[in-house]
């Protein structure tokens, strides 16, 4: 981007609730995977004399929403009516709020960039509009369209940031974090694709270091994130490409084209809807008790922010870690579950723990879950407590790692004991030697030359071989303690001719760790090798 | 032609009706508190017992005469839209299977319901060409209280488009012709309730009062009807005009049962968040306990000039009866009389143009043939659909919200809305009962071209219950140019009690008139 203009950009992002009804009718509000028109009433179809009702709970979690982004919440707040005639819309206006948003005033902090913080200006109450399906037309006659009503009147709040975002990488962060919020405080799924989150853009350009906000043009029509940062940074060439041409940007609303990759002028600011606010005469005003929001306030989770600073500081946790855990609330509810389910430990041992239970759920339970579309790691099969011992016997070395995600990927399908599956399964880890032999063998022999040169004194000729036994059983990890483990080697000024490799090894490392029970673990671990997989990845050798 | 030569019997029908009403007094005294027995045949056989007990015709037989009746009269003057023949019936003959224990306290009272109140499955057209084919699938909460109570639904009566209008003659069916001169218009909006009662098809109906609609026709008919509190009585199934001033009203010709109706349908709804849930009282009962409030405050000579020679001394009579029964008359300027019709309107309109954006052509009502664009079905059905009346609030409706004019003429408006409520409210201290007069002149001849803002200014009087949302009572008040004439008392909110038991009171005061010529007649002194 051109440092000579500064990029201004707001967000406006409606997301739909969760709630089991509609925002003003006691219709379901579940109507995603419904068939057509079955959560209709009288009043979502706005038949003559229906009249709304506020959903408490959609009001409850607005204030929620509220609350996490920091605004303060109204005392007295109001709906209005906005009036617009389109066939989406059943009343032939939306009930919405105009100059009484229910939160206002609030803000974000965008993760892992602490300097910025995004104003939220408001946050107010709507209700979605009937989804039309437009059939073209074939062989000349005029298409039709469908309508299903069932959107029709499911709650949306509309978030609104103050035009403080000023890079498509904020843009991403914002949108992101917003969406996580949403997941954490349980009031929506915020779904991009699905449509249960729906973003548009305000963005500007102007001179950099003014203050003053250039004429801005509002995007719609993104449905995915990599659209709003596609749209964001096809605008900003564009208007500033205009502004060097010495042309005026035009104020109006464009709308983003994904295949093309363009956005394309839908009306300008003189054709801006006239939407005729005022206040919705069927809802009185209503009134939010202070001790209601107190009451809302003390039930919210801790947000993913906080806890992820939490999880970084309680159990030692990499950032990357404790953020990954963090973006789902389930996943970190379930993370804590695991790591409290054992007892006391040193404060050394809790975080090698914690960092191999992150492993674990970041790793393969996302895999797993991922894999049949499961999206809470509490409808897993494995509980908490049972992970716990899976990760406490592979963190001691009794399972290698593909043992181990072996027994895992059983407990996930049926839900057994860890160490039941480690029994029937026979997983335990090898605890002697005789079966590193062969690989050991095989390497040597195999590698005659190399052999001599190592023992010629020719340092890398060790890598070669050490590479070969860690490509034979498939071993990633273990270059450091390979290295180290070879200089120990030097030191002894031992020759390796007759002594299989996997002694030479498991000697190596009583030397590095002078435990030899140790030395045994960590040279298995090193060589990720068991007493099944070891044979087997012979196949690969040679 | 002179009006009385119109009447129906030569005789003047407001006559005709309040000596029914001693009848039906003594019907209502028979009954135990709560319980109304009314029933259908209110002008033939007397109050009715248990139907079936002693070989009384069932209530089945009844609504058959009823119907008859009804539709006698709706050739007459076509009070209904639409009569519920079959409905009707189907639960008469339910109700004469109920055991004696269950009866509501409306039971078998056959009423009429303003055609732009929901009763499921019967044509709801709110008069309007529009909604020429809609049937509404569901009941109003006002229906249902009605059919809980054992209320019989006889049919739907005419009305205004939407009810926009003060005569009852723009509908797309055509006018409802006035009971006591079938010439004359009947009032409106709810003039088709209005004749229903008045002509004796049914003792009681129901009717929608935006800014006088259930008070204006039931002052030309000679009948009683009241417009409750804001928020007493649920909307729901209440095809809006004006949501914030809309209220469902009742008329009838005896008090009595006007306030039975009322007991019924009031009360809050769960599906009406404007209603209200607080103690709904007794209303029959405040009418039989006549009372009169210790200070009436009306207004003067200035603001009465509106009204014509004739209705202003009807007025003055009005007035007189209640100071010569001890009332202490005091006398204020009308509230706000330069800004009041304005700032109703504008507000009416405002909400009417949104509430009427639903009748698009698209999902149900009339839509333009032919596959033209998206603009011109909304814009040709809407225009084909809509009564010139109706286009024409709509417009004046968009205008008051638009850009540039919403702050300046709606904001306007609101304030001064605020400001005649406050003054209405303040008119009501020390106990007192505001009384107004409904028109200014008598109900005109249907022939008689009128232009719509003249329709506008004769609301000036009852709009201003409506705009502070207080209950207003319509209460017969004699004559003028021999037809009926009516005065309206206004309470503070939620005081419709006061009103039933000052109407009770003011309708037993001798008039002057009926003094000087010491009518011979006992049941008739007691009300005249």
């Amino acid at each position: 981007m051109d440092t000579q203009y500064e990029t201004v950009i707001g967000l406006e992002v409606h997301v739909q609730l969760r709630t089991h009804s509609k925002m003003f009718c006691s219709c379901g509000a579940d109507y995603q995977l419904m068939p057509p028109n079955t959560r209709v009433c009288p009043v979502c179809l706005a038949l003559p004399g229906t009249l709304p009702v506020v959903n408490s709970r959609a009001v409850e979690d607005a204030i929620k929403i509220g609350l996490a982004l920091n605004c303060k919440v109204a005392e007295t707040t109001k709906f209005d009516r906005k009036n617009y005639a389109y066939p989406d819309l059943m009343k032939g206006y939306q009930i919405s709020q105009y100059d009484v948003p229910i939160c206002y005033d609030g803000y974000m902090d965008l993760p892992g960039d602490p300097s910025s913080r995004i104003g939220i200006e408001r946050v107010h109450m709507e209700e979605d509009v009937a989804r039309l399906i437009h059939i073209p037309g074939q062989d000349g006659e005029a298409g039709h369209t469908l309508m299903d009503v069932n959107r029709a009147g499911v709650p949306l709040m509309e978030v609104v940031s103050r035009p403080d975002l000023r890079t498509t990488d904020q843009v991403e962060a914002y949108i992101s974090n917003l969406q996580m919020i949403i997941r954490y405080i349980d009031v929506g799924t915020a779904n991009m694709e699905e449509g249960s989150f729906r973003c548009d853009a305000n963005v500007s350009i102007r001179p950099a270091g003014s203050t003053k906000l250039g004429a801005k043009v509002e995007i719609k029509n993104m449905n995915r994130i990599r659209a709003v940062t596609r749209a964001l940074e096809y605008e900003i060439a564009r208007q500033t490409e205009d502004v060097k041409a010495g042309n005026r940007v035009v104020q109006e609303t464009r709308g983003w084209d994904d295949e093309v990759g363009v956005t394309v002028s839908q009306r300008s600011k003189e054709d801006a809807h006239d939407y005729r606010y005022f206040p919705e005469p069927d809802l009185p005003p209503l009134r939010i008790g202070a001790s209601l929001v107190d009451h809302i306030r003390s039930e919210l989770p801790e947000l993913p922010a906080l806890r992820k600073d939490r999880f970084q500081q309680s159990w030692g946790l990499p950032e990357y870690d404790a953020a990954l855990l963090t973006s789902s609330r389930t996943t970190a509810d379930y993370f804590e579950q695991v790591v409290r389910s054992v007892g006391a430990m040193a404060k050394g041992e809790m975080s090698a723990f914690a960092k191999e239970t992150a492993n674990w759920l970041n790793g393969e339970m996302a895999r797993h879950m991922n894999n049949d579309g499961t999206t809470n790691v509490f409808d897993t099969r494995i509980r908490p407590e049972n992970l716990a011992v899976l990760v406490g016997r592979f963190g001691r070395r009794e399972l290698n790692n593909a043992g181990a995600k072996q027994v895992f990927g059983e407990m996930y399908r049926s839900g057994a004991d860890a160490d039941d599956v480690i029994e029937q399964q026979g997983l335990q880890q090898v605890s002697d030697t005789s079966e590193l032999d062969p690989v050991a063998d095989e390497v040597i022999q195999a590698n005659p030359s190399a052999v001599r040169d190592y023992l010629g004194g020719k340092k890398t000729a060790v890598r070669f071989l050490v590479g070969q036994v860690m490509k034979a059983t498939r071993a990633l990890e273990a270059e450091p303690l390979m290295k180290e483990l070879f200089e120990y080697r030097f030191t002894e000024g031992n020759g390796l001719a007759g002594h299989s490799f996997g002694n030479l090894f498991i000697a190596a490392m009583s030397g590095v760790t002078g435990n030899f029970e140790q030395a045994v673990s960590e040279s298995s671990r090193v060589l990720k090798v068991t007493g099944r997989i070891v044979p087997s990845t012979l196949w690969t050798f040679g | 032609m002179s009006a009385p030569s119109r009447r129906p019997k030569g005789r003047p029908p407001g006559r005709r009706r309040l000596r029914n009403r001693p009848r039906n007094r003594r019907a209502s005294d028979s009954g135990s508190p709560g319980t109304l027995r009314i029933g259908v045949a209110t002008s033939d056989n007397g109050p009715p017992a248990a139907s079936g007990a002693r070989g009384e015709p069932s209530l089945a037989a009844r609504t058959e005469d009823a119907l008859e009746r009804a539709a006698a009269i709706n050739r007459r003057v076509q009070a209904f839209l639409h009569l519920d023949r079959e409905g009707a019936l189907a639960t008469a003959r339910a109700l004469d299977r109920q055991s004696p224990d269950c009866r509501g306290p409306l039971f078998g009272l056959p009423v009429a319901v303003k055609d732009n109140i929901a009763v499921r499955g019967l044509p709801s057209t709110s008069g309007s060409a529009l909604l020429r084919d809609y049937r509404a699938p569901y009941d109003a909460t006002v229906v249902t209280r009605l059919r809980q109570a054992g209320a019989i639904i006889l049919g739907t009566a005419n009305l205004d488009e939407f009810g926009m209008g003060s005569s009852t003659t723009r509908g797309f069916r055509g006018p409802t012709r006035n009971p006591v001169d079938p010439t004359r218009i009947t009032g409106g909006s709810s003039g088709g309730p209005a004749a229903a009662v008045a002509a004796g098809a049914v003792p009681a109906a129901l009717g929608t009062d935006t800014g006088g609609s259930v008070r204006q026709p039931a002052a030309h008919c000679g009948i009683f009807a009241i417009r409750p509190t804001y928020g007493r009585v649920s909307r729901y199934g209440i095809t809006a005009y004006a949501s914030s001033f809309d209220q469902v009203g009742c008329l009838a010709t005896d008090l009595r049962v006007l306030g039975h109706v009322l007991s019924q349908i009031a009360g809050g709804d769960p599906r009406d968040a404007t209603s209200v849930s607080r103690k709904v009282p007794d209303f029959a009962a405040a009418a039989a306990r006549p009372e009169l409030p210790r200070r009436i405050v009306t207004v003067g000579d200035a603001d009465l000039e509106v009204l014509d020679a004739p209705s202003q001394r009807a007025f003055h009579a009005a007035v007189g009866r209640f100071e010569e029964a001890g009332c202490e008359i005091r006398r204020i300027g009308l509230p706000n009389p330069e800004s009041s019709v304005a700032a109703y309107y504008l507000l009416a309109c405002a909400e009417a143009s949104s509430n009427l954006s639903r009748f698009d052509g698209i999902r149900y009502g009339h839509r333009r043939a032919g596959q033209e664009s998206l603009p011109t079905t909304f814009r040709e059905s809407r225009t084909q659909g809509f009564g010139t009346e109706v286009r024409r609030r709509i417009l004046l409706g968009t205008t008051v919200l638009s850009r540039g004019y919403r702050d300046a003429i709606y904001g306007a408006a609101t304030e001064a809305r605020r400001q005649i409520t406050a003054r209405v409210l303040s008119a009501f201290d020390h106990g007192a009962l505001l009384l107004l007069p409904i028109t200014k002149v008598p109900p005109r001849h249907l022939a008689d071209p009128v232009p719509a803002t003249a329709d506008y200014d004769g609301d000036r009087f009852t709009i201003l219950a409506a705009l502070a949302g207080v209950p207003a009572i319509a209460v017969p008040a004699g004559e003028r140019s021999g037809l009926p004439f009516g005065v309206e008392l206004m309470a503070p909110p939620w005081n419709e009690a006061a009103l039933f038991s000052a109407a009770a009171a003011f309708s037993a005061i001798p008039s002057a008139a009926a003094r000087r010529s010491r009518s011979p007649s006992p049941g008739a002194a007691g009300v005249r």
